[in-house]
């Protein structure tokens, strides 16, 4: 088990940058989960801790050994691919193995963790299998099973439950939660998943070109996101944001107004960034869940109703104002009900909203006031 | 191209025989010669000029290759349909037909005046006669030469040779001048050059009369092959290259890269068929005179004899117009005919009357020409008039004797030992 | 067409069935039969004679041609060569096609597809034109291959590329690698290709690279191309005719014939027709062997 170490770390593929000087510490045995949209770089960044891309710039360090230029099979990593990438010609036992003998090691103590990793994921019935004997599921075990046997540092996985179904991705989530107890190893994870990064992470690190917006604890991140971009890639449906003007900005509150609502003042809990001023433009954020009951109420025009059993989605265009950017079409809003609701498409519906929920973010993007906590 | 032309002639050869007679009330003569340079032309003029004598008879003309002929012939002969008349090589190749009764004889026909019997002279007819019978009709000779570079001749007061020695003597003089100058390149890639050495070789050092039974597998077993003079003819050879004549790898030059090295004056000196002369001359080159293989001091050989090979036109023993195909083949052998086929293909024919009145023939072709006409004693070449297996093994020996890979004894004794396996199996 | 469930007409049906697969197959078997089984038939018959092509009278020796094969010092060279081509072009042609693959899969970024194309290009060419080509550049009078080892400072054999008996067969060998290598690279390249990227990066963590990996991934991977690949090499080896009849016509001196230019040269040159019947058994049964050896292993495969 063992710490990573990563600092400014930079890669660039020709003229475009993947990695622009990456910092970052993951503790021993954290499970940490990597996020961001396609092309954000967090694929790069496993696979240049796991030394199958060379970075430009920076070191990496695992435990207290420099990393940076070893070759990937001395790093002390283990990695979990996408599509399993089990070796199609051996078995399953040979798969399992197959790090430890080039290592070296001895038949019958190879044999020994083999079956000790089948026995963790109880895949000891396919030992002598070969790969296209087995189903999806049993191949990310003996993937898995894989990288156990090998006993690394630093556990890799590059979005190893995509190709799953969604009944045996959740299988396999809770599974892996589980393996992370037991092993108590330091796991890195990437996925575009937001369910897989919030249920699984101790700390969720998000990406966006090629840099990290923010890292933090799953629900840190979810209720004090420090810029628009994490505000709005964790939390699905993405939160709404109207455009707003400051007309007020004082003694720690600022005040902003909206064309057909109220004027919104929240306390301003970000001080440093650019210097806030009457007349700048704002924008505002609420996230779906926060509508619905609330100070004030205003009416929604149902375009799409989404019931989702245990919740109901309903997007549709507000009376007498507009958002912008958002899940829903241009100028609706989203708002998620927790419980079933009857509406129907074409409906004009009253909807609550409380005036605390908003989120204020400066023209940057930069969060400076945080919704009140519901 | 070798092989994909043997294909398709075979199976060319499939569909011509299954082919059926074109009218009924017209006899057709079906003939089938080489494609040589000139060849198809001088057909087309013959066949119309043929067809004002004899307007009742048909003559289909068709050409193949010579590697592809010599399959299709074989095949078409034995199938039900063959070419009424065909080219053959005079010697084992037409012996071999008249044996095996594929070839008619026609000393009924062609004895009109203007049949080929009248034509043509004793000596001529009596190439395609076997056991007094008269299997065919011959066309034309070629002879071999040794051609020389007279520029370069004169211009180094070289003396043209008239003795063997002389021979390798020229050699040494042109070695001692350049080096670099191949004398007299041998192009034995596909083996039948060093064959036509040997060929007169033995006869200059063995003689046709000792060598006659041998080649014809009619001597004792005791005796076959075993005249030591086979052995001296075969020195012969290695003293040309000793001499330093030939280039470093004759047997992996080919006989048209050797022609282009004389006709390009790359080299002064080669021994060439008598056709070599017209592809000088179509390369452009003129100056050049000719010799025969001269004697050699202390051989058998007579003097006046040199190299000829026959070649001519057998009747297909399945042939339904003998008398319509032998009056097409007299018709090639008149001596209207005989003077445009000299024109066109530049090649001796058998019916020399009319030559000289052509205005149109080179003066090397008259050389030659008249040149064969003075031979006294043809000489057939080895590889057309051995039986097949010795003369693989002559044809063998010679490429190893140039190699090094076996001495003049050894190549003998391989040829006797073919010769008296061919021998035994002849005789059963 | 199967209506097998149905019991009652079960047997008729059954009936009909077997008549249909019989009618289905019968073209097959009748071109079969006209093109393959009776001329095999008529040269294993023929094999048993003594007969030229133009020959009336054919006479019976038995087995006589085949003891003559095999008392033959040309019969074995012949057999020697083939083998000699057999092995060394699958060590040339799919050991120098793995390499070239190998590197083009993974080692060249730029001109892929250029490189691909060249190197395959003289596989394209009719092997007589590759003959002729050859014959042109091993020439040891005008040739460049002479000019440019003696540009080099060494000696070329002194009685040429192909006129040498010593190393004639290894210069043959040599131009049969030039032109099937590129389709043994192309054909191996397609396998690996076929191989998925990440499991290079998966063998790379397990300790796996370079030359390892090519010995535990790569290889395995295209094992089956690989048998393919030998297999075609082989079958073409021993089948090699047209190619040495165009460079060496079997010389010098017999020095690289193969079973194919013999029975060409016994057939047609010398006018053995039941000799050369007799040398074409013994090659049909070595490509018999082969084939059930072929099936043997792709089913074990």
């Amino acid at each position: 088990m063992s710490t990573v170490e990563i600092s400014g770390l930079v890669k660039n593929f020709g003229a475009f940058q993947a990695l622009k000087s990456i910092d970052l510490s993951i503790g021993d045995g954290e499970f940490v989960v990597m996020v961001g949209p396609s092309g954000c770089g967090k694929s790069t960044l496993l696979r240049a801790i796991a030394g199958l891309e060379m970075p430009d710039d920076g070191m990496i360090m695992v435990g207290d050994r420099d990393v940076t230029f070893e070759e990937p099979a001395d790093r002390g990593v283990a990695m979990v691919f996408q599509n399993y990438a089990l070796y199609p010609h051996m078995t399953v036992a040979g798969n399992m193995g197959f790090g430890l003998k080039m290592a070296g090691i001895a038949k019958d103590a190879i044999a020994d963790a083999v079956q000790r990793a089948s026995d963790i994921l109880s895949i000891g019935d396919h030992l002598h299998k070969q790969p296209k004997a087995l189903s999806g599921g049993q191949k990310q075990r003996v993937a898995i099973g894989r990288a156990i046997t090998r006993q690394p540092k630093v556990f890799l996985f590059d979005e190893p439950l995509s190709n799953l179904d969604a009944a045996l991705r959740t299988r396999m989530r809770v599974e892996l939660g589980r393996l992370h107890n037991e092993l108590n190893a330091t796991m890195i994870y990437v996925t575009h998943d937001q369910t897989e990064a919030m249920t699984m992470a101790d700390r969720i690190v998000v990406l966006s070109s090629g840099a990290i917006e923010q890292v933090g604890s799953p629900r840190d991140l979810y209720n004090r996101p420090g810029n628009l971009f994490v505000a709005g890639f964790l939390g699905s449906p993405k939160m709404n944001v109207l455009q707003a003007t400051l007309v007020s900005a004082t003694d720690g509150e600022l005040t902003a107004s909206v064309a057909g609502l109220p004027d919104i003042t929240r306390p301003l809990d970000v001080t440093e960034g650019r210097e806030l001023a009457v007349g700048d433009k704002v924008l505002l954020g609420i996230r779906p869940e926060a509508l619905g009951e609330g100070d004030i109420s205003f009416n929604l025009k149902a375009r799409v109703v989404e019931n989702l059993g245990r919740e109901t989605l309903i997007y549709g265009t507000p009376e007498n104002f507009r958002s912008c950017d958002g899940d829903a079409e241009d100028g609706d809003i989203v708002v998620q009900y927790p419980r079933q609701y009857d509406a129907a498409a074409g409906q004009t519906l009253t909807v609550g909203m409380p005036l605390d929920a908003f989120y204020i973010f400066d023209s940057d993007g930069r969060t400076r006031s945080f919704a009140a906590a519901h | 191209m070798k092989v994909l032309g043997t294909a398709c002639v075979v199976s060319l050869a499939a569909l011509a025989i299954g082919m059926p007679a074109v009218a009924a009330d017209k006899a057709t003569v079906k003939f089938w010669t080489l494609k040589n340079p000139g060849m198809a032309e001088f057909a087309a003029e013959a066949i119309e000029a043929f067809k004002e004598k004899r307007p009742d008879i048909e003559v289909v003309y068709e050409d193949f290759p010579n590697e592809a002929y010599k399959t299709a012939i074989q095949v078409a002969l034995n199938g039900s349909e063959p070419p009424d008349a065909f080219y053959n090589w005079v010697g084992e190749d037409s012996a071999r037909l008249v044996r095996e009764g594929l070839v008619m004889d026609v000393s009924e026909y062609g004895t009109e005046p203007d049949g080929f019997q009248s034509i043509l002279s004793d000596g001529w007819l009596s190439t395609l006669q076997y056991d007094g019978k008269q299997y065919g009709v011959p066309l034309e000779a070629v002879s071999k030469f040794f051609y020389y570079n007279t520029n370069f001749f004169a211009e180094h007061e070289l003396k043209v040779p008239d003795s063997f020695d002389g021979l390798l003597q020229s050699c040494r003089d042109i070695r001692a001048i350049d080096e670099d100058i191949v004398p007299m390149p041998l192009g034995n890639s596909e083996r039948w050059k060093l064959n036509h050495f040997i060929t007169m070789l033995n006869e200059r050092v063995v003689g046709h009369e000792a060598a006659n039974p041998d080649y014809a597998l009619e001597a004792d077993d005791a005796t076959l092959f075993t005249n030591p003079r086979y052995v001296e003819a075969l020195q012969k050879v290695l003293d040309l290259q000793e001499a330093g004549c030939f280039q470093d790898a004759p047997n992996a030059t080919s006989p048209e890269l050797t022609r282009t090295m004389f006709a390009t004056e790359a080299s002064p000196m080669i021994y060439c068929g008598s056709w070599c002369a017209g592809i000088f001359n179509g390369e452009g080159f003129e100056d050049f005179k000719m010799f025969r293989m001269p004697e050699v001091k202390g051989g058998d050989g007579a003097d006046g004899t040199n190299f000829l090979i026959v070649q001519g036109y057998q009747i297909s023993a399945k042939s339904k117009y003998p008398e319509e195909t032998v009056a097409w083949l007299s018709h090639l052998v008149s001596p209207e005919m005989a003077v445009r086929y000299a024109e066109t293909m530049g090649r001796v024919p058998s019916n020399p009357a009319s030559l000289d009145s052509s205005d149109q023939l080179t003066e090397s072709f008259k050389w030659i020409a008249k040149d064969v006409s003075e031979i006294t004693v043809p000489i057939n070449v080895l590889d057309v008039k051995l039986e097949n297996t010795v003369s693989e093994a002559y044809l063998d020996g010679g490429v190893e004797l140039l190699n090094g890979t076996l001495t003049p004894e050894q190549v003998m004794e391989k040829v006797r030992e073919t010769a008296l396996k061919a021998k035994a199996k002849l005789d059963k | 067409m199967s209506q097998t469930s149905r019991p009652r007409s079960r047997s008729g049906n059954l009936a009909a069935e077997k008549l249909t697969y019989a009618a289905m197959l019968t073209p097959a078997l009748l071109l079969l039969a006209v093109f393959v089984f009776i001329p095999v038939a008529l040269v294993i018959y023929g094999s048993l004679f003594d007969f030229g092509l133009t020959s009336r009278d054919w006479t019976f020796v038995g087995l006589g041609n085949y003891v003559e094969a095999f008392g033959d010092d040309v019969f074995w060279i012949a057999l020697r060569n083939n083998l000699i081509i057999v092995i060394g072009s699958i060590v040339l042609q799919v050991g120098f096609g793995t390499l070239l693959a190998a590197v083009l899969d993974r080692g060249v970024r730029l001109g892929r597809t250029l490189m691909r194309t060249i190197i395959f290009a003289p596989m394209v060419i009719s092997s007589v034109a590759v003959g002729l080509i050859w014959l042109i550049i091993l020439d040891p009078n005008v040739g460049p291959l002479n000019a440019v080892v003696k540009g080099v400072g060494l000696t070329p054999p002194k009685l040429g590329w192909l006129g040498d008996p010593s190393i004639s067969i290894w210069v043959v060998l040599g131009i049969a690698a030039w032109q099937y290598t590129g389709f043994m690279m192309v054909l191996i390249l397609a396998g690996l290709q076929a191989v998925p990227k990440d499991i290079y990066q998966a063998a790379a963590l397990d300790g796996a690279t370079g030359l390892r990996a090519f010995w535990y991934i790569t290889l395995p991977s295209i094992r089956n191309i690989l048998i393919v690949a030998i297999l075609i090499t082989t079958v073409g080896g021993f089948k090699v005719f047209d190619l040495i009849f165009v460079t060496t016509g079997g010389g010098p001196a017999n020095s690289t014939q193969v079973l194919g230019t013999y029975i060409y040269l016994q057939a047609f040159n010398i006018g053995e027709m039941g000799f050369a019947n007799a040398i074409s058994v013994v090659l049909l049964l070595i490509a018999v062997g082969l084939g059930w050896l072929q099936l043997k292993t792709s089913r074990k495969a």
